[in-house]
């Protein structure tokens, strides 16, 4: 069956649009919120907030998108949440609609995740999942590295709410991408897979104790907690040996990476159909040592850049390899969304850790342990890859061609 | 005096009704005499009467529990002061390079140094920096700072609770 252009078109622009949206949310809530006199420790508790909240929704949300026939209305739920989440931030800046706010966005963004990836196998099945999904994320870099310049630019020159309206702003085109995609070419998937729900249930405790969800679940975690602090140490560094250039070169530390994931995640995706999965886990996870050894010993500001690009390789193997594996894993049942709670809880668990690990470490011993400790994290996450993982790839063309 | 304390029921009581037995002391301390006065009249008789009754009446109670009298109120206009903490701080440049965090005060009360978060690119890489009070000015459009990306590179962090340094220029006489 044949997919129309509109549909793929509109996912790509999705995916584009959301990463648009989501790039306002990260560390910069941070300098808003000190704009407004908020003192570290409320802050801190805010932020918090919004980390536990995304935490615990993971796998819930991912339950719900699985329940649901309608992925769009999944999808453009977690947008308006989103949505609604921005206008709180730059309109009302008060404790309780913050708090509100962070709540509000974390439960809006473990929707969405999940209901884009479900749309894009509904979209085409599991045999050009892999292919799809790397195009995903291509699309989402693009639009993560231009916010992040566009963004960072607003939150310098105009006022740091400015940052905030434009992201309410942008679910706009977000939502007019969800909308062109087409129901009726994701329907013939959606039923089938629903049509599974009457199988031997996959509970959350059948999928914990399925090996390859959690070898899988275990290597996102030490992913997330070896990658997620080097960047902000980085940039501190940047910060304290660089001028004048400090923020153009941070800037190119968040962009240099996207570009690179925009550049190979289809090529990514592709190489995980051909080759297998192992292959390109093991590939895009072992640039986590090398990066952590390199970021301990290079000095030179200039450097960090084209150790960032290492960055690229892992992330977009991150991002095409995780909802590929949770769609491997999960074949035969209805548990995809699940799985990739589930997978997005040791994500957030391990980014969690991480920062505060590594932030700890370089204050009572340097900069370069905390480096050469999230590098030995890499290393293990590729030694459990290494030896633990299976290979998810369908074996036979026949089996993955069956719209299951 | 039996007056004030009928003056004080009077006038101070809310919705007590008046009696014509409450006037008639009073009316009889006036014109010595008992006589028949129109109401309003006495009615306004009495308020005059209470307004020093009522000051006795308070003298009275002031002496009993001396109460405390409310903050004086000086004039504070919207542009002649200056918020401080979360306010952007530009550098010499003319360019946002962070916001105030804290202000640091001695023993005396004079301000030493402004704490600012510092630097950083869409909130990554931002630092945590003391520098000296003269080398911020604040204005209604936010701090300016007077030393440069340049001056500051290297410059060590400023942590809570332990011994920091804070930055100020070479020739900054004491």
């Amino acid at each position: 069956m044949t997919i129309s252009r509109q549909s793929q078109r509109g996912l790509d622009w999705l995916n584009f649009f959301v990463a648009d949206v989501q790039t306002g949310f990260g560390p910069f809530v941070a300098v808003y919120l000190t704009t407004q006199a908020w003192t570290e420790v409320q802050i801190g508790f805010a932020l918090s907030l919004g980390t536990m909240t995304a935490m615990l929704s993971q796998v819930p949300a991912g339950a719900l998108v699985d329940a649901t026939r309608h992925k769009r209305r999944a999808a453009m739920g977690g947008l308006l949440g989103i949505l609604l989440a921005a206008i709180l931030l730059a309109a009302w800046p008060a404790t309780l609609p913050v708090l509100l706010s962070e709540v509000l966005h974390g439960f809006a963004s473990c929707v969405l995740t999940p209901s884009i990836a479900a749309i894009s196998l509904a979209l085409v099945g599991r045999a050009a999942l892999g292919e799809r999904l790397g195009r995903n994320t291509r699309f989402a870099s693009l639009g993560g590295a231009i916010a992040a310049g566009v963004m960072g630019l607003i939150g310098t020159y105009l006022a740091p709410a400015a940052v905030f309206w434009l992201t309410a702003a942008l679910t706009v085109p977000s939502l007019l991408a969800l909308l062109s995609i087409r129901e009726s070419d994701m329907a013939a998937n959606v039923a089938a897979l629903q049509s599974q729900a009457h199988a031997p249930r996959g509970r959350l405790r059948d999928l914990m104790l399925d090996r390859g969800i959690l070898v899988f679940a275990g290597c996102a975690l030490l992913f997330t907690l070896s990658n997620a602090a080097m960047l902000p140490l980085a940039g501190t560094a940047v910060t304290r040996a660089a001028g004048d250039e400090a923020n153009l070169i941070i800037a190119g530390c968040i962009v240099v990476p996207q570009l690179i994931v925009a550049g190979i995640s289809p090529w990514v995706g592709r190489l995980a159909q051909d080759q297998g999965r192992r292959v390109v886990l093991l590939m895009g996870f072992s640039m986590l040592p090398l990066r952590g050894l390199l970021l301990a010993v290079v000095q030179e500001p200039y450097m960090l850049l084209l150790v960032q690009a290492l960055d690229g390789v892992s992330a977009a193997t991150l991002n095409v390899m995780l909802p590929l594996t949770a769609a491997d894993l999960t074949r035969g049942t209805n548990r995809f969304n699940l799985c990739m709670g589930f997978f997005g809880l040791a994500v957030g668990v391990g980014g969690t850790i991480s920062t505060g690990l590594a932030g700890s470490v370089a204050s009572w011993a340097s900069p370069e342990m905390a480096f050469m400790m999230l590098g030995g994290i890499g290393l293990l996450c590729v030694l459990l890859t290494l030896l633990a993982m299976p290979e998810t790839r369908p074996s036979l063309p026949a089996d993955a061609l069956a719209a299951d | 005096m039996r007056g004030a304390r009928g003056g004080a029921s009077l006038a101070g009581a809310p919705g007590h009704p008046i009696q014509e037995e409450d006037t008639v002391p009073i009316a009889h301390a006036i014109s010595g005499r008992r006589s028949r006065v129109t109401l309003p009249a006495l009615l306004l008789l009495c308020a005059g009467l209470s307004a020093p009754a009522l000051a006795a009446a308070d003298d009275e109670e002031a002496a009993e529990a001396a109460p405390t009298p409310l903050a004086n109120q000086e004039p504070l206009p919207k542009d002649s002061t200056f918020r401080v903490l979360g306010s952007d701080v530009k550098g010499p440049t003319g360019i946002v390079v962070g916001q105030v965090v804290n202000v640091l005060v001695d023993d005396g009360g004079n301000p030493r140094a402004v704490v600012l978060d510092y630097g950083g690119f869409l909130g990554v890489g931002k630092r945590r920096v003391a520098v000296a009070w003269p080398m911020v000015r604040f204005g209604a459009k936010g701090a300016l700072l007077s030393l440069t990306r340049e001056q500051l590179k290297g410059f060590p962090e400023y942590r809570d609770g332990e011994d920091a340094v804070m930055a100020t220029t070479v020739a900054q006489p004491h």
